[in-house]
C-alpha cells in the first residue's frame, strides 16, 4: 500500500455550489470538516454551457419568478456569475470561521459532471447540492433532515467504499448516530464484516444493514426513501452512478450526498 | 325700641331644660338610623333615588362633616336592597373587527359561568386542535398533497425539457431563471457554429426556441396557481381536521347557554373563526409560543377567552359604588397594554371596567370636589350621562395626542344614578357656570347645618346621640351629659335658639367624652366628662390665644381696661385658627380736624382693610353727614386706625366702635376703657348683628379677668345678637356676681350713652339737640369747624390755584 494516510483520515471536504440554494450544504460540510480536522473546500462551477449560450445572438433568459424573458449576453452572465461566486465565497468563509476549520474557495469553468468527476479525484469527500442536476423551480427550502437519523454508506467492496465506511462510522459515533450500510449485490456480508473489523475495530457504533441489496441507482434511491438518513456516503467511481445517475439520485433524495474518494 | 341694658345671666346662655330629656341615660332611648335635622335633605334624596328618569342625578350639598355621606349611603342601601341585581358584562373578541371588541350582557352570575365554560372550552381547544393537526394520518396526507404538487411541477418542467431535447434544444438553468440553448453534438451550440448554419435554419432555430420560451413562460405563470391550489387543499384538509376536533366541544359549551342568544352568537362566531383559521393553529416547530405572537397574525387561543368585565355574581341588590379617586380612567375604564420586548400590545382581555361600569344598574357616589380636580373626568361623566352609554377611550385618543391603532370597545348602555357630594359653594358655582350640570343633576339635597331647638328636637337629638354612641361602641351618656352636649350644639350653631347638626363635631365630642369617662373608670358618661372634653379641645388649640392675652397683660399690646380716653375705644375681633376661634380686643383710635367730611381709614389706605370693612367706614361717614350736617357742609376730617394691627382686617363688626371713637374725638368727650364694643352700624345709626359674638365677649372677659375684674367692665353688643348668646359658665357667673356686664344696644346713641356716661340727646322737631347732651356738643363742634372752614378752609386751595396759574 502506497497510501500512508489512514483510511479514516480526511484531508478535504468539498462542497459543490452553483447557486445560493446550495448554501444549506455548508453547515453540514463544515461540521464534517471540523470532526476530521479537514479543509473545507468550496467549488463554484461556472457552467460553460451557459456561457456558450450567452454568445448566441438570440439568447434569452426567462425569469423564474416573473416569467419575463430578458436578453442574455455574455457580459450579463459573467457579471452575475461573479456576483454569485462572491456571495457564496463569503458565506463559505463565515461558516468556516464559525466552525473553526480551514477553508478555500475555487471557481472552475466547465460542465458540471466533468468538474465533479475531476474534483472527486482531488477530494476525500464531495457534497453535492440537489439543484445541480435538477430543473425544479418551485422548491425554495432546503431538504428536511430527520433528527438522529443514521448515516448511510453504500458499500461495494472498493477501497473508496472502505473509506466511506470508516468516515461514516467515525462521524456516526461522534454524533451518536447509527450507520446504515447499503450493500451492492456483488458484496457479501462477510466481506463487509471484514471491512468493519479493519476500518472500525474499536468502534461501538451501531451498524445496520439494509435489507435490500442494490444493483443500480434506482434501487439505491428506493432504499434511501424507505429508510430516512441524514447523510449518504457514496464511494467514488462506483458503477452505480455512471452518467447522469448521480445527478438524478442527488435531485430526488433528501439526505446530503457525499462522494468519498 | 328698648334703651341700653345690662343683660341678666339667663339671657347670656340657654340651659337645657332637663324635663325635655325624660331618661336616665341614652341606653333607654330607641335606636335612630337617620340623621337628625335633615328631613328636607333626606326627602330630596329619596325623591332623587326613586325617580328613574334622565337627568335626575343628585347633588348632595352641605358643609363638610355634617354626615352627608352617611345619610346618602343609608338612603341608597335602603333603595338598593330591594332593587334587581344588574347584568354581568363581558367583553369578547370581535372576530370580524378585533379593534372593536364586542360587549355581551348576561344575567347576574351567568357571566362568571360563561367565562369559566369558555375557559374550559379554550383549554380543550388548545389541546384538541394541535393534536388533530399533528396526527400522523393528517401529516401524511399533508405531505402527500405537497408531494403531488411538487411532482406536478417537476413533471411539467421535465416534459418541457424533454420536448426541447427532442428538438435538439437544452433547457439550461441560469442565475435568474431558465434559458433554451440549441444543441450541437451533445453540447450547446457555439455562436460560431450557429453562424455557419444557413439563414433559414438559423431562423427555424430561433422560432423553435421562441416557441419553447413561450411555453416555459406560460408554465412559470401557472406555478403560482398550482401553489395556491396546493395551499387551498392543505387548508381545506386542516379545516376538516379542526372541524372534527372542535365540533363536539362547541356543542357542549353551547348547550349550557342555550337560553342566551348573544352567547350562542358568540360561540357561532368563535367556531367559524377557528374553522376559517384552522391551518394557522399549526404549532411552531419548537412547540413554544412566539414572544411576538401578538404582533404576528398567528392566532392565539387567548383570543377566544372571555373578559368578565363586570361580575355581579356576589352582588346583592343594586350596586353602590363609592369611588374615592374619580380620575378619568377610574370612572370610564381603560384599555391596558402589555409590554413584550419593548413593544406594547393590547386586546379585549385588557379592557378594565371603571366605576361607572361597576355602578351600572345601581348608584355611583362621588366627591364633587375630587371629581372636578381630575382632568377631563367631569366632562367625561357628563358625556356618559347625556349619552346614557359608557365609551372607553384613552385620554390620548380623546385629546388626539396620539393616533396609534388601539381598541374601540363597544359602548355599554349606562343606567346608573350618580350622586355627587360637595359643599354649597361648589353647587352654586356649577349651577351658574355649567348648563350641563343643571340638566344632569336635577335633584339637590341640601343639608342643614342647624336645626330648631325645641323639646321635641332636643329629645330627637338625644336619641341620635344615643345611637351614635352605640354605633361607636361608647358608654351611655346620662341626662346631664346629653344636656351639656345639646348646649354645646347651640354654641356651635352660634344660636341659643338652634342646635348644630354637624355630626362630625358631635361624634368627636362623644368619643372624647367617653375617653375622659374611661379615665374616671365611669360606666356612664356624665356632664363633667363632656365639659372636660370641651375644655381639653380648647386647651389643645389655644396656644396662640394665650400668647396674645399674655402680651396684653404685659402691656406689649396696648389695651386700657380702666379709665377714659378721648377718641379711643376697645373694639373686638375674632381670630379663626381653623379648629379654634377666640376673641381679641383691639384698640381703635380716631382723630378729628378741620376737613371736607372725609374719613380716612388707615387700614384701607395701606390695603390692610377688606372691602366689607371699608364699606362699614363709608357707612359711618354717611351717618355723620346725614345726622349732623344735613344742611351744611360737613367740615370734618377724621382718621381711623386699628392700633397694633399688622394683618388684614375684614368685616364691618367694628364700625360701631369706630363711629363712637370719631364722635368721642369730635365732642371731646372721653370713652370708658372698661367697656368693649362690637357691632356694625347702618346709615341711620342703628346697631346691627355681627358674628362670633360669644367669642368676642369671652375674649374681653378673659383679658379683663387676667388683670382683675373691676365690676365696671363689660361688652356692648347689638341687641339683635342676644339670641345668639351661649357664653361660658364662668362669664355667666361673673355677670351674676356683678363683676362683668353685657349690654345690649339698639343704636349708636345707646352706645355713646354707655361709653361716655352722658346722655346722647334726641333732636327736637327743628333738629336741635338739648344742651348738655353729647350730640349737642358734637353739633356745636361741627359748627365751629364750619366757621373755621369758612374763614380759612378755602385759602390753601386758592393759593394753590394761583401757583398753578403762575406756572402756566
Amino acid at each position: 500500500m502506497s497510501d500512508p494516510i489512514p483510511s479514516s483520515a480526511m484531508q478535504r471536504v468539498l462542497v459543490a455550489m452553483d447557486s445560493p440554494a446550495a448554501l444549506y450544504l455548508l453547515p453540514a460540510a463544515a461540521d464534517l470538516a471540523a470532526q476530521f480536522q479537514a479543509e473545507l473546500l468550496g467549488l463554484f462551477v461556472e457552467n460553460t454551457d451557459l456561457l456558450r449560450l450567452s454568445g448566441l445572438p438570440f439568447a434569452e433568459e426567462v425569469c423564474s419568478s416573473s416569467a419575463v424573458a430578458r436578453p442574455l449576453t455574455r457580459e450579463i452572465v459573467e457579471c452575475r456569475l461573479r456576483a454569485l461566486a462572491e456571495q457564496l465565497r463569503r458565506s463559505l468563509a463565515e461558516t468556516a470561521r464559525q466552525a473553526d476549520v480551514r477553508w478555500s474557495f475555487i471557481i472552475a469553468r466547465g460542465t458540471v459532471h466533468r468538474l465533479l468527476e475531476e474534483s472527486t479525484r482531488e477530494s476525500d469527500v464531495l457534497l453535492l447540492p440537489q439543484r445541480i442536476a435538477s430543473s425544479e423551480v418551485t422548491r425554495q427550502e432546503p431538504p428536511q433532515f430527520v433528527p438522529r437519523s443514521p448515516i448511510a454508506v453504500v458499500y461495494d467492496g472498493s477501497t473508496e467504499a472502505e473509506r466511506a465506511l470508516a468516515i461514516g462510522g467515525q462521524a456516526a459515533e461522534r454524533q451518536g448516530r447509527a450507520v446504515l450500510v447499503v450493500l451492492t449485490t456483488d458484496v457479501s456480508v462477510e466481506t463487509l464484516r471484514l471491512a468493519l473489523d479493519r476500518e472500525l475495530p474499536e468502534s461501538r457504533v451501531e451498524i445496520r444493514i439494509a435489507s435490500t441489496r442494490i444493483a443500480n441507482e434506482r434501487e439505491l434511491r428506493q432504499v434511501i426513501l424507505e429508510q430516512p438518513c441524514s447523510l449518504l456516503l457514496l464511494p467514488a467511481n462506483t458503477p452505480l452512478l455512471k452518467g447522469s445517475a448521480l445527478a438524478r439520485l442527488v435531485a430526488e433524495i433528501s439526505p446530503l450526498v457525499a462522494i468519498v474518494r | 325700641m328698648n334703651g341700653p341694658s345690662s343683660l341678666g345671666a339667663t339671657q347670656l346662655r340657654w340651659r337645657c331644660d332637663r324635663s325635655w330629656l325624660p331618661f336616665q341615660s341614652t341606653e333607654e332611648l330607641p335606636e335612630m338610623q337617620e340623621i337628625v335635622g335633615q328631613a328636607r335633605a333626606v326627602a330630596a334624596l329619596k325623591f332623587g333615588v326613586e325617580m328613574r328618569r334622565d337627568g335626575y342625578n343628585l347633588f348632595v350639598l352641605g358643609p363638610p362633616g355634617i354626615g352627608k355621606r352617611t345619610v346618602v349611603q343609608g338612603c341608597l342601601e335602603e333603595s338598593a336592597a330591594t332593587a334587581a341585581v344588574p347584568s354581568d358584562w363581558c367583553y369578547v373578541n370581535n372576530f370580524d373587527d378585533p379593534r372593536r371588541p364586542s360587549a355581551i350582557s348576561l344575567p347576574a352570575g351567568r357571566g362568571l359561568q360563561f367565562r369559566n365554560d369558555v375557559r374550559q372550552l379554550v383549554d380543550d381547544l388548545s389541546t384538541s386542535i394541535p393534536a388533530a393537526l399533528e396526527r400522523a394520518e393528517h401529516q401524511t396526507r399533508q405531505k402527500s398533497i405537497a408531494e403531488e404538487a411538487s411532482e406536478r411541477q417537476e413533471s411539467a418542467f421535465k416534459a418541457l425539457a424533454h420536448e426541447a431535447l427532442e428538438q435538439k434544444v437544452q433547457l439550461i438553468r441560469t442565475p435568474g431563471g431558465f434559458a433554451f440553448a440549441p444543441m450541437h453534438n451533445d453540447e450547446v451550440m457555439s455562436a460560431e457554429d450557429f453562424e455557419k448554419l444557413p439563414a433559414d435554419e438559423r431562423e427555424r432555430v430561433k422560432k423553435q426556441i421562441q416557441g419553447l420560451q413561450e411555453k416555459l413562460r406560460q408554465l412559470i405563470e401557472t406555478v403560482p396557481t398550482w401553489l395556491k391550489e396546493t395551499r387551498d387543499k392543505i387548508r381545506e384538509l386542516d379545516r376538516g381536521a379542526v372541524k372534527l376536533a372542535i365540533g363536539h366541544l362547541f356543542a357542549q359549551a353551547r348547550e349550557k347557554h342555550v337560553d342566551l342568544p348573544t352567547v350562542a352568537a358568540y360561540f357561532a362566531a368563535a367556531e367559524k373563526d377557528i374553522l376559517e383559521r384552522g391551518d394557522e393553529f399549526q404549532p411552531s416547530e419548537d412547540g413554544t409560543p412566539s414572544p411576538l405572537a401578538a404582533a404576528e397574525s398567528r392566532p392565539s387561543f387567548e383570543e377566544y377567552e372571555v373578559n368578565l368585565f363586570v361580575d355581579n355574581s356576589q352582588t346583592k341588590g343594586a350596586p353602590i359604588i363609592m369611588e374615592d379617586h374619580p380620575s378619568y380612567h377610574n370612572l370610564l375604564g381603560r384599555v391596558e397594554h402589555e409590554s413584550q420586548l419593548g413593544a406594547l400590545f393590547t386586546n379585549f382581555s385588557l379592557i378594565k371596567a371603571g366605576a361607572l361600569h361597576r355602578a351600572n344598574g345601581g348608584y355611583l357616589v362621588l366627591d364633587a370636589w375630587r371629581l372636578l380636580q381630575q382632568p377631563f373626568a367631569w366632562d367625561a361623566l357628563k358625556r356618559a350621562l347625556a349619552a346614557r352609554s359608557i365609551k372607553i377611550e384613552s385620554l390620548a385618543e380623546v385629546l388626539s395626542l396620539v393616533s396609534t391603532v388601539s381598541l374601540e370597545p363597544e359602548p355599554i348602555p349606562l343606567d346608573a344614578k350618580v350622586v355627587l357630594i360637595g359643599d354649597r359653594m361648589l353647587y352654586y358655582l356649577l349651577c351658574a357656570y355649567d348648563p350641563d350640570f343643571v340638566q344632569q343633576f336635577k335633584v339637590a339635597a341640601d343639608f342643614e347645618d342647624r336645626m330648631e331647638r325645641s323639646a321635641e328636637s332636643c329629645l330627637l337629638f338625644a336619641r341620635f346621640l344615643g345611637s351614635l354612641a352605640r354605633r361607636n361602641k361608647l358608654r351611655p351618656f346620662n341626662q346631664a351629659a346629653v344636656a351639656r352636649i345639646l348646649e354645646y350644639g347651640a354654641r356651635v350653631a352660634e344660636d341659643a335658639e338652634h342646635l348644630s347638626t354637624h355630626v362630625q363635631t358631635m361624634a368627636d365630642l362623644l368619643v372624647e367624652s367617653d375617653f375622659w369617662a374611661s379615665k374616671d373608670s365611669a360606666t356612664v358618661v356624665d356632664a363633667p366628662h363632656v365639659q372636660r372634653a370641651l375644655d381639653m379641645q380648647v386647651e389643645r388649640a389655644d396656644r396662640v390665644r394665650d400668647r396674645l392675652y399674655d402680651e396684653i397683660r404685659r402691656g406689649t399690646i396696648l389695651i386700657d381696661l380702666t379709665g377714659s380716653r378721648i377718641g379711643q375705644v376697645n373694639g373686638l375681633s375674632v381670630l379663626d385658627l381653623g379648629n379654634f376661634r377666640f376673641g381679641q380686643p383691639s384698640r381703635i383710635t380716631a382723630t378729628t380736624r378741620l376737613g371736607r367730611g372725609e374719613v380716612i381709614d388707615i387700614e384701607r389706605e395701606v390695603k390692610l382693610g377688606g372691602p366689607t370693612h371699608s364699606k362699614g367706614v363709608l357707612i359711618l361717614s354717611s351717618y355723620l353727614a346725614s345726622r349732623y350736617a344735613k344742611e351744611r357742609p360737613l367740615s370734618l376730617g377724621a382718621t381711623l386706625a386699628f392700633e397694633q394691627s399688622y394683618g388684614m382686617i375684614e368685616g364691618d363688626s367694628a364700625s360701631m366702635a369706630e363711629l363712637c371713637a370719631i364722635l368721642s374725638s369730635l365732642a371731646d368727650v372721653p370713652l370708658k376703657q372698661s367697656l368693649a364694643i362690637t357691632g356694625s352700624v347702618n346709615q341711620f345709626g342703628q346697631s346691627q348683628p355681627i358674628g362670633g359674638v360669644n367669642e368676642k365677649i369671652e375674649g374681653f372677659f378673659d383679658v379683663c379677668r387676667a388683670q382683675q375684674l373691676t365690676g365696671e367692665q363689660g361688652v356692648i353688643i347689638p341687641r339683635t345678637n342676644v339670641k345668639h348668646l351661649m357664653l361660658r359658665d364662668d362669664v355667666v357667673a361673673a355677670v351674676e356676681k356683678g363683676q362683668f356686664h353685657v349690654y345690649a344696644i339698639d343704636s349708636v346713641d345707646d352706645a355713646l350713652g354707655l361709653l361716655t356716661g352722658m346722655p346722647a340727646g334726641e333732636a327736637d322737631q327743628h333738629g336741635h339737640f338739648p344742651a348738655g347732651t353729647l350730640n349737642h356738643r358734637i353739633v356745636t363742634r361741627l359748627e365751629e369747624l364750619q366757621r373755621l372752614r369758612t374763614r380759612f378752609g378755602e385759602f390753601p386751595v386758592t393759593q394753590a390755584r394761583i401757583r398753578e396759574a403762575s406756572h402756566e
